[in-house]
């Protein structure tokens, strides 16, 4: 099943078109980005329902112009051919000769070359994300929290959420022109469980390219969720130190996208905020591993045909055998680096800056079983789940707070959980101890991704379990 | 338009009211490498959030739904009949919408108002780019202007609208003094251009950057006392109005009652919290909240004692508690110890951790220590790395605020809080 390109952006295309032709008299690059992203997000808790447009509903332009020395850029809702071309003038013309005036000087780009392109996408999926309507939808969510709460009398709260994204955007210049329509969706369960004295919480996603399908998954699962928080009532404190660990899919995930990933977004080179620039053609990684990101990698939520400049997505192999290949681009970054745009310039929404973003980015799977590296570990944890992750691309250090960690000794799992885990240490030495990857992939999209704490955009990232070697505490 | 909706509402079968908030922005950014304009932005948006309200026997349902100027009659009118659709098949207790405010409000003034945005981004870039005499600078900075006008319409009769100025930066810091080069992230938001303020904030993270490059790493400790300053103490509260959170009582996820002491057989300083609609240079301070709710200050905690709690219309009626509306304002009473006295035994004070977490369920708090001070009773070093966590039920039996404060974005309160004997990880 597929959906068609939004009717509005459609229509649009022929004003919009009339817009970059007329800047075009002036300006020597002119593009439009068109978005119109639909969206429904359905809640059901013990106490309360919920119905609402999704937060990545948007509909709305955003210009790109040179400017003589680099670019300017309008964001606007309303096609207005008068009123955007008076902005775009203000913005790219009067503006940038104000502030040259006050003694600013601008960063000089090249001017981009583009080749002549036309081509549209629309992705596939198995069910209809309204199929059974707002009844059926919150129907299903209510039947998720009610079995719950027969079964698990430690249970305070269960928040079952569906949610489904469809992403329409057109990107025109005098060169380019582009459609694509994408649906992804996410049914995730947060579970909140308490012994009378202290309470614990459990969050689980499933996500895909996909349609209503990912709602299924939730209805299979959502007792793991419980069953899960209601473990960490019972959770120790870890004795912190180095250990020999496995990481979920989910943890390896994590690392692949906060620990590493976001040090090989390549506007940081532009900046000179990232250490990974040193490392290019150098080992950061043990032999084994093989890292990815890409629009084309594997079909996840940020699986598109062009990013938000217009530019055809990739598929970037980031590092090889252990070796940092290259990292991934946005269009004016890469003009600053004189390299190729590798479809990872990704904007919040129409009305914010594009910057290099993640895609779907991952470790590429090996060939162990999980049983085996479980009975290879003397002592240590299987880590599964997180809180939350911060890049530090500078100097590669790593915080990642992970949800729990499952006690291994003598090659067994004892039955011990520990909870919170926080996983601390220099990135290079983290992955060049990942010693065993087991034979599966698994990805995730929940959640957003951050640029510092703000331009918070759709990835998917995961892996195979890894058996790693780091500072726990 | 929002005639046209309210139009289209009345008409529509099974809406028994309606909520409308009509946000217009105009912004410009400046985004700049070193002291380099890279790019110049701009942006007029506005945005409709619509939510209807349709009742069945005591329920309540609803559904909201954003709408956008380039929409037209046909198109909205699907829209909302869709929603009311929807709205049939939530059914929530019901809970009333914000009655019409017979109290004066006014916008609140700030410079921002009558500067031209790109004079303003002018006057930011100047701020931070100035010469702060230390061994540190200016990696990359992004400064974004945004004035907002925002309309509240509800079915009750509340139609009120205000204007709102917003000042972000985002700055990188960086220095390579040290055997690497090292940088400091800083994310901050403002009301008005307060140039002492932004001085202030500026000068003390080109300082950490150049005291981080120079820093050796922090050594593990299985008691020591903390020392949380700056923005981490404002994040480390929210543990404190989360407990206080109309929705987690009425979900029963608080681990506190209304009325409960929360410092019972505490030795340190107990506290007292409330919640301030307006706060100097804040972008949160507003005369109104999404509902339409009048915002007035509210106390939280008096002397450790839960007394009040805030939230939404919809929560606080819920429990029927009196409705404070959303307020994001904290002011915490200071005490009475002195940052000095506070550093007379050995301490770790935390000057910027990478990320700091507070669990507002479990109390459990922390994080990777990006740049801290330690004194070892004897002498004072900078040091890097490592982490600590630990839970607030615990600290708060001994924590200590100082008697300095300090008047940060939707924060004022103590400018330095005292963990005591706190364990520390690191080499």
């Amino acid at each position: 099943m597929k959906e068609s390109l939004s009717k509005y952006l459609k229509k649009a295309k022929k004003p919009l078109r009339k817009i970059v032709e007329e800047l075009s008299k002036e300006f020597s690059y002119v593009s439009i980005l068109g978005s119109d992203t639909r969206g429904r997000a359905y809640q059901v808790s013990k106490t309360t329902t919920d119905i609402r447009d999704s937060g990545q509903v948007e509909r709305g332009f955003v210009l790109r112009l040179y400017n003589g020395y680099g670019y300017s850029e309008y964001s606007f809702d309303k096609i207005d051919e008068e009123v955007i071309i008076a902005k775009a003038k203000e913005i790219a013309k009067a503006d940038v000769e104000y502030l040259k005036s006050k003694g600013l000087d601008f960063i000089e780009y090249p001017l981009i070359e583009e080749e002549e392109i036309e081509e549209s996408f629309s992705s596939e999926f198995k069910v209809h994300m309204e199929a059974s309507g707002p009844e059926g939808i919150v129907k299903r969510l209510k039947n998720i929290v009610k079995s719950l709460f027969k079964e698990y009398k430690k249970l305070v709260d269960f928040t079952a959420v569906y949610e489904w994204t469809l992403v329409n955007k057109i990107f025109i210049s005098n060169k380019k022109d582009l459609e694509q329509t994408y649906l992804f969706t996410t049914a995730f369960g947060i579970a909140v469980v308490s012994d009378g004295e202290k309470y614990m919480s459990e969050y689980q996603a499933y996500t895909g390219l996909a349609g209503l399908e990912t709602l299924d998954k939730l209805e299979k699962n959502h007792e793991k969720i419980v069953k899960s928080a209601i473990e960490l009532l019972d959770a120790k404190k870890i004795k912190p130190g180095v250990y020999d660990f496995i990481t979920d899919p989910d943890v390896s995930g994590l690392i692949a996208h906060e620990a590493f990933g976001h040090g090989v977004e390549m506007d940081m080179f532009v900046k000179n905020r990232a250490k990974a620039k040193e490392y290019i053609g150098k080992r950061v990684a043990s032999d084994c591993t093989i890292m990815r990101d890409g629009a084309k990698s594997v079909k996840e939520a940020s699986s598109y045909l062009f990013d938000d400049e217009g530019n055809l997505g990739c598929d970037t192999l980031v590092i090889e055998n252990g070796i940092l290949k290259t990292g991934y681009v946005d269009q004016l970054s890469a003009l600053q680096l004189g390299i190729e745009p590798t479809g990872n310039g990704k904007r919040e929404s129409f009305e914010r800056k594009a910057y290099t973003r993640m895609t779907n980015t991952f470790f590429e799977p090996g060939e162990a079983s999980l049983e085996d590296m479980i009975k290879s570990i003397d002592e240590g944890y299987l880590l599964e789940g997180y809180q939350s992750g911060m890049e530090d691309p500078k100097n590669w250090g790593i915080q990642c707070v992970l949800a729990k960690g499952r006690e291994i000794k003598k090659g067994k799992l004892t039955g011990k959980i520990v909870a919170p885990v926080v996983l601390t240490g220099y990135v290079p030495d983290l992955l060049e101890s990942i010693s065993m990857l087991s034979n599966d992939l698994q990805m995730n999209s929940a959640g957003g991704c951050g640029k510092g704490y703000k331009e918070w955009s759709k990835v998917s990232m995961g892996g195979p379990y890894m058996k790693v070697r780091g500072r726990l505490g | 338009m929002i005639d046209k909706i309210i139009k289209e509402l009345k008409g529509l079968k099974g809406v028994s009211a309606y909520k409308i908030l009509n946000t217009k922005t105009s912004s410009k950014e400046l985004f700049l490498i070193k002291d380099k304009a890279d790019m110049l932005r701009g942006k007029d948006v506005e945005d409709i959030l619509v939510t209807v309200y349709s009742d069945n026997e005591k329920n309540r349902g609803s559904s909201t739904v954003k709408l956008k100027k380039s929409m037209d009659n046909d198109e909205i009118a699907k829209i909302l009949k869709d929603a009311v659709y929807a709205a049939k098949f939530v059914k929530n207790p019901y809970y009333p919408l914000a009655k019409k405010s017979d109290k004066e409000y006014e916008n609140f003034n700030s410079s921002l108002k009558d500067m031209n945005e790109t004079d303003a981004l002018l006057r930011i870039k100047d701020i931070i780019y100035k010469d702060y005499g230390l061994d540190a600078s200016i990696n990359s900075s992004e400064i974004f202007i945004n004035k907002k006008n925002k309309r509240i319409v509800n079915s009750e009769g509340v139609d009120v609208s205000f204007d709102q100025y917003e000042g972000i930066i985002e700055v990188i810091t960086e220095s390579d003094v040290g055997k690497e080069p090292v940088e400091i992230y800083t994310l901050n938001s403002f009301a008005d251009i307060d140039e002492e303020y932004l001085e202030e904030l500026i000068g003390r993270r080109l300082f950490e950057a150049a005291e981080r490059g120079k820093a050796s790493p922090t050594k593990k400790s299985d008691k020591i006392n903390v020392i949380l300053t700056g923005e981490d103490i404002r994040t480390f509260f929210t543990f404190y109005t989360g407990q206080a959170s109309a929705r987690a009582h009425y979900e029963k996820t608080a681990l506190y009652k209304k009325g409960d002491n929360l410092f019972k057989g505490s030795k340190g300083d107990k506290l007292n919290l409330s919640l301030k609609a307006f706060m100097e240079n804040s972008i949160y301070s507003a005369p109104f909240d999404n509902d339409g709710v009048y915002l007035e200050d509210v106390k939280l905690y008096k002397d450790g004692k839960l007394k009040n709690l805030h939230g939404s219309l919809r929560f606080t009626h819920y429990l029927d508690e009196e409705t404070t509306g959303i307020i994001k304002n904290v002011e915490v009473q200071s005490g009475e110890t002195t940052i000095e006295e506070m550093k007379k035994k050995p301490y770790l004070e935390i000057l910027a951790f990478s990320d700091m977490f507070v669990d507002e369920l479990t109390g459990d708090f922390g994080g990777e220590i990006r740049l801290a001070r330690y004194f070892d009773g004897k002498d004072t070093f900078t040091v890097t790395g490592g982490s600590f966590s630990d839970n607030i039920l615990e600290v708060q039996k001994k924590f200590l605020f100082s008697k300095e404060t300090q008047l940060i974005p939707s924060f004022k309160g103590p400018k330095a809080i005292l963990l005591k004997n706190v364990k520390v990880l690191g080499e």
